[in-house]
Parts: structure tokens; sequence; C-alpha cells
């Protein structure tokens, strides 16, 4: 079986605040094939962004492995993680705080390519230009100057300038408007085509995420909760915290009616994560046995939850991680 | 046909030193109840138009033209005391970012109970907060009534504002953005919430957003915004259904859902964007259908049909088209 391009396993990350630790990643495993795009949701303060900056390593993990192309960088000091950026971007959420206010266009998308050495470096940024789909007039402005839509553009220049193989999307779309976010989803798709880029998606909106990604992760505190190819989630969502979430969507549609799947109590806090199941505290169909440790069992090839209702008659379990679906 | 509880007609607003109305001549009826909602882009003028119903504009910002008429009263001839009394009582607001809408000194008890004061006038309304917070679903209210708002979740500030707002027991509540910015979860429950107030106290709402879906499940009537006006009004199934403007199409076409998955939409035909939005449609320097006479030649809202009117000159010729058709758009496969 071929290793897959980025493999993610019981990574933690742990911050100490006052009143406690915050336990924003606790034991998270993954894995990422070259040329896929995987979605990873969930709701605010799951452990998303951190989960996200840990793999680009503006974070250092707790513990845990992070595997590219083979090797593991979760402890490598920051002069070696300097090279590896080259090879794992990032683009975040919000363009007008993510790029210098005073740097021209030209400046912004430039300064990747001259940190990476990037040969002939005035063609590389034309090239740039043509794949973003910004005309040249824009490269004097400054990100103020620009739409929310050319920004988040600039941004996708500027990562994908190096040329990247991983790049790391946290919400790329979530500061535009809905007229703006089916280009960029399109300029997306048409990138990671054309550049052979692979994908983590990272998003709160799940009509988006379907519409962009072939696997989805789901995370509920700190823990990957349901994993699988994205049409398998949707169709059988596993865990109950996935159904709930996906109950919750509103469907633009006046025709059509769903019914929210209601939760218990109240958003959990990061300092205080319960024993077994992260999301046993505000699920309704929580039993004594939730209180245990949960593993992951397979719903359909390539697809498990951690959720005893998961559990299949035969009982057939994949172990935290490194398995995933039958070869 | 129901009455409606509020008539915007003509309103015109503009900024200071800007030659152009931010606002020009927009004609809104809202129900006497029921949910209708009023959507667009940012930029587009929704958030102004509820401000200068209310009298809220920004510094910077007047009325040049229209009538507000609430009860055969116009809202934009009243003097500010006048106005303070209507936000109080007749017209309830919620915002988006609840935190920042509440005092951070003041525990949530006391500012619902200064609400409640100022409605009925009695003096000390702390038990009354209490009972407040359970209507809107507030676990542990007794506890959390005695809590700051930093110590509350956004989804518990909101039903805080929305205690607060109870308290004067409005008939015509303007949220705006309400959800903006919640987990989907949460969202979920706070219009579930709004929804079940809704319905008991027979109230109008006016819910400004910029998600077709919450629209879809929540309001009967939606009028849209482009450019400072109102481009089409009409019953929520109809414009999802069958929308008449090109720029309604656009937005219908480039939806994207959760519950099935749909090819992304792509522009196709001609669009003149580097031409400047004349006297005319704002929408035509992006609109596939657009001729000279739409730059140049101003339009107004037209009766299409029962309930539904479409600021559009080719309107008509339009008529009978698929929705992509209208939005100038074709499909493109998922993995092409």
């Amino acid at each position: 079986m071929k290793s897959p391009l980025l493999q993610v396993s019981d990574l933690t990350c742990e911050f100490r605040v006052r009143g406690g630790t915050v336990h924003a990643l606790n034991g998270v495993s993954f894995a990422v094939e070259a040329g896929e795009t995987v979605g990873l949701v969930g709701e605010s303060g799951c452990g998303k962004s951190t989960l996200a900056r840990c793999i680009v390593r503006l974070q250092r993990p707790t513990a845990g492995r992070l595997v590219f192309d083979g090797q593991d960088y979760a402890g490598w000091p920051e002069r070696r993680i300097r090279r590896l950026r080259r090879d794992v971007q990032m683009v975040f959420q919000d363009p007008m705080t993510a790029l210098n206010p005073s740097w021209s266009a030209r400046r912004l998308i430039m300064e990747p390519l001259l940190l990476h050495r990037i040969p002939e470096r005035e063609a590389r940024l034309r090239h740039l230009l043509d794949e973003v789909e910004l005309p040249e007039g824009i490269l004097n402005r400054r990100p103020g100057e620009l739409s929310g839509g050319q920004r988040q553009r600039v941004a996708i220049a500027r990562a994908i300038g190096p040329r990247p193989r991983f790049v790391v999307l946290d919400e790329p779309t979530a500061s535009v408007d809905m007229s703006i976010r089916a280009g960029l989803l399109r300029l997306l798709r048409k990138l990671q085509r054309e550049e052979g880029l692979t994908y983590l998606f990272i998003s709160h909106d799940l009509s988006t995420v379907r519409h962009i990604a072939d696997r989805l992760l789901v995370m509920y505190l700190g823990k990957v909760v349901e994993e699988g190819a994205m049409e398998s989630v949707f169709s059988k969502p596993s865990h109950v915290y996935t159904q709930v979430l996906l109950s919750s969507i509103p469907i633009p549609d006046p025709s059509v009616h769903r019914e929210r799947l209601p939760m218990l109590g109240e958003p959990p806090s990061p300092t205080e994560i319960p024993t077994g199941c992260p999301f046993r505290p505000r699920c309704p169909q929580a039993t004594d046995e939730c209180k245990q440790p949960q593993p992951y069992y397979e719903v359909a090839p390539g697809h498990r939850a951690a959720c005893r209702l998961a559990k299949p008659a035969g009982g057939r379990e994949t172990f935290a991680g490194v398995k995933r679906g039958v070869a | 046909m129901s009455t409606n509880l509020l008539t915007v007609e003509d309103l015109t607003v503009a900024f200071e030193g800007q030659s152009r109305p931010v606002l020009s001549r927009v004609n809104l009826q809202v129900p006497a109840d029921g949910w209708m909602g009023l959507v667009g882009e940012s930029g587009s003028g929704k958030s102004l138009t509820s401000l200068a119903m209310i009298g809220l504009l920004p510094p910077g910002a007047s009325v040049l033209g229209g009538r507000v008429l609430m009860d055969g009263v116009d809202l934009l001839a009243q003097s500010p005391d006048q106005m303070r009394r209507v936000r109080g009582s007749r017209i309830g607001m919620i915002f988006q970012s609840p935190r920042s809408a509440l005092n951070p000194l003041m525990t949530v008890g006391a500012q619902i109970a200064r609400s409640i004061s100022h409605q009925t006038g009695v003096p000390h309304a702390e038990r009354g907060a209490v009972e407040l917070l359970r209507k809107v679903q507030m676990p542990d209210p007794e506890l959390r009534v005695h809590a700051y708002p930093h110590q509350l979740s956004g989804g518990m500030c909101q039903r805080v504002l929305i205690a607060m707002m109870l308290a004067a027991r409005p008939r015509l509540l303007i949220a705006d953005e309400p959800t903006t910015g919640l987990d989907v979860t949460v969202e979920a429950e706070i219009l579930d919430l709004m929804h079940s107030l809704q319905e008991e106290t027979g109230m109008a709402v006016l819910l400004i957003t910029h998600d077709l879906g919450i629209v879809a499940e929540h309001c009967r009537e939606v009028a849209v915004m482009y450019g400072g006006r109102i481009v089409e009004e009409a019953p929520a199934d109809l414009l999802f259904r069958d929308p008449g403007h090109p720029y309604t199409a656009q937005l219908m076409a480039t939806l994207l859902r959760a519950d099935r998955p749909v090819d992304f939409a792509e522009a196709v035909g001609n669009r003149h964007p580097d031409v400047a939005a004349g006297s005319g449609c704002r929408y035509a320097p992006r609109c596939p259908h657009a001729e000279q006479a739409c730059i140049t030649t101003s339009i107004e809202l037209e009766i299409a049909g029962p309930g539904h009117l479409v600021a559009c000159r080719r309107r008509r010729q339009l008529a009978g088209l698929s929705i992509d058709e209208k939005a100038g758009m074709t499909r493109v496969g998922p993995r092409s």
C-alpha cells in the first residue's frame, strides 16, 4: 500500500492557561493521500485551527507524530521547519489580517518566492497572477485597496508560489460574499488539478465542504469522532454528534423540511474533557458504556466513527488512527 | 391580503460628500406577522435600510427622502425622543456579535431588569429577569442572571438580548444577522427559539441575512437588495423556485446545499464589469442579459405576479427561462 502524503498520529496539543490546561488536541489521527482534498469540520473551539497550526508547525504539538512524505517533523527545530514550509503551506481565514496592510500585492506575492529562493521569480509572479485570475493592474495595490475576493486570491498566490505539495486552507471562503465564494472554490479546484496539490480544507460550513472535499473529518473537543468518504458520511452519519451537526444545517430550499436533532446542556469547556466519548455530556443517547474510551467502528470501507451506536452486529473495530478502511 | 405593519416608501439615504445615494428609493412592506427576509451581499444596503427605519443611521448618513410608515405615523418625521420610545416598545432589535451589544460591567440580570423597568416602570425587576431568561431557554437561569457577558457564550449572550427585547413586547423585531458567527448547532437553536417566540407573540420579524438557507427555512416573504435598491420581493417559495431578477437568479444558481451535491455554476455570456453603473439598474454591468438601455434607463419595481415585485426591464423576455439561464450560468462537473 502506498504511504500517505501526510500522516497525523496521536497528535496532542495542550495550552496552560490560568485555571487549568486547555486540551486543544486530544489524540488526533488521520492520513491524507496525495492529490485528495480532506474536509475538516467542527464547531469553534473543537481544535480545528490548532490542528492547522500544528500541521504547518506554527504551533509545536505537545505529543504525537506528524509525518510528511515519510519524515516525522513534529519535533523539528524552526530552521528545519522553514524548508518543510516550501512543501506545506497555509491560507488563512481572514486575508485582511493575514496580509501586511502596508505591502503591495507584488511584494506580498514575491515574499515567499524570495524566502524559498524560487528561480525566475518575475516569470513565476506573472504565472501566479494568471493562475489566480488577477489582473496585473492590482500589483501595486495594497490589501486595503483590493476587494475581499481579490485579497483572498493574493493570499492563495502567496501560498502556492513556492510550489508546495500540501496546502492547509483554514476557512478560506468565510470572509467573502456568497457570489464570490463559488468562484474561489472553483479556483481552488482548478489549482489543485493544475499544480497537483493536496488540500486540508477547514470549515464550519458543511455546505461548502461537501462541494470541495473528497473525504470528511468531523472533530469534537480535540478528537476526530468520525471520518470517511464525503458521500458515505453524509448518507450514513454514524456518530451522534455528526448526526446532530448535519441536521442543523439550514437547506436553501423552502420545500425541504428537516428535523433538527437535539443536544443536551451547554457547549463544553476544553479545560475539562470528559472521560470516554467527548460528546457524552451533550448526547441524548449516552449510556455508561460511553464513559469508556470509544474505539473506531468501521461503518463502510474507509468510514469509521467512535460511537457505540456505530458498532456493527459483529463488532469490527479499527484501531485509533493508523488503519483506515480496507485496502 | 394580509395587512402591513410597516411600510417603507421611496427611502433614499446618502452619506455626506458622496454624489450617489447609498439607498435609492427603497420600497418595502413588512407584513404584520410572520417572518420577512431582507437579503443581499455586504454593502447592498440591507443593514442601512433597517437602521434608517429605526432612526439609528450612522453619523454622516442622512435621509434625503421617503417615508417609513407604522400605524399611520411617519417614523422619519419623529423627534429623537419619540423614536427612542418607538425603539423601546414597538420595534425591538437584535444584532450580530451579541456580546458587544451588552454592557460588560453589568450582570445580564441587571441589564434585563433595567429593560423591564424601562418598559413597565417597576423599579426592581430582578425576578422578572429570571423569568425572561427561562423563557429564552437559558440553562440555569437563576445562576446565569448573576453572570457578566464575558462569562457567557455567544449563543447565551444572544439569548440575553432576545430576553431584553421580549421585555418590551414589540410588534416588530428587526434581527440583523442574529446568528452570524455562531456555530451551526447554536444558530439552529437560536432561530428555533425566535420562531417559537414569534408564534407565541404574533410579532413580525424582519430578518436581515446573507444566508439563504435560513431564509428558506424561516421566512414567508423575501426582499432582495442589490446596490442600495430592492430588486425583487416575493413569497419565499416562489423566489427560490422561479426568481424574476437575474441577480436573484444568480444567488439561487450559486447556492451550495448540504443535503445533496450540486455541480458548481460558472458564469457564461457577456458581462460588462468595466462599464460603470448608470442611472438604470445597478446590476446591469454584471448582468448577462443587460442591454444598453438597462444601464441608462431607470427602473422601478413592477408587479410580476401575486405578491411578486421585480425591478428588471427585461423581466418579460426572461420569463420562462430556467434559473441557470436567467443567471447566465452553466454547470461544471464536480471533478472537472
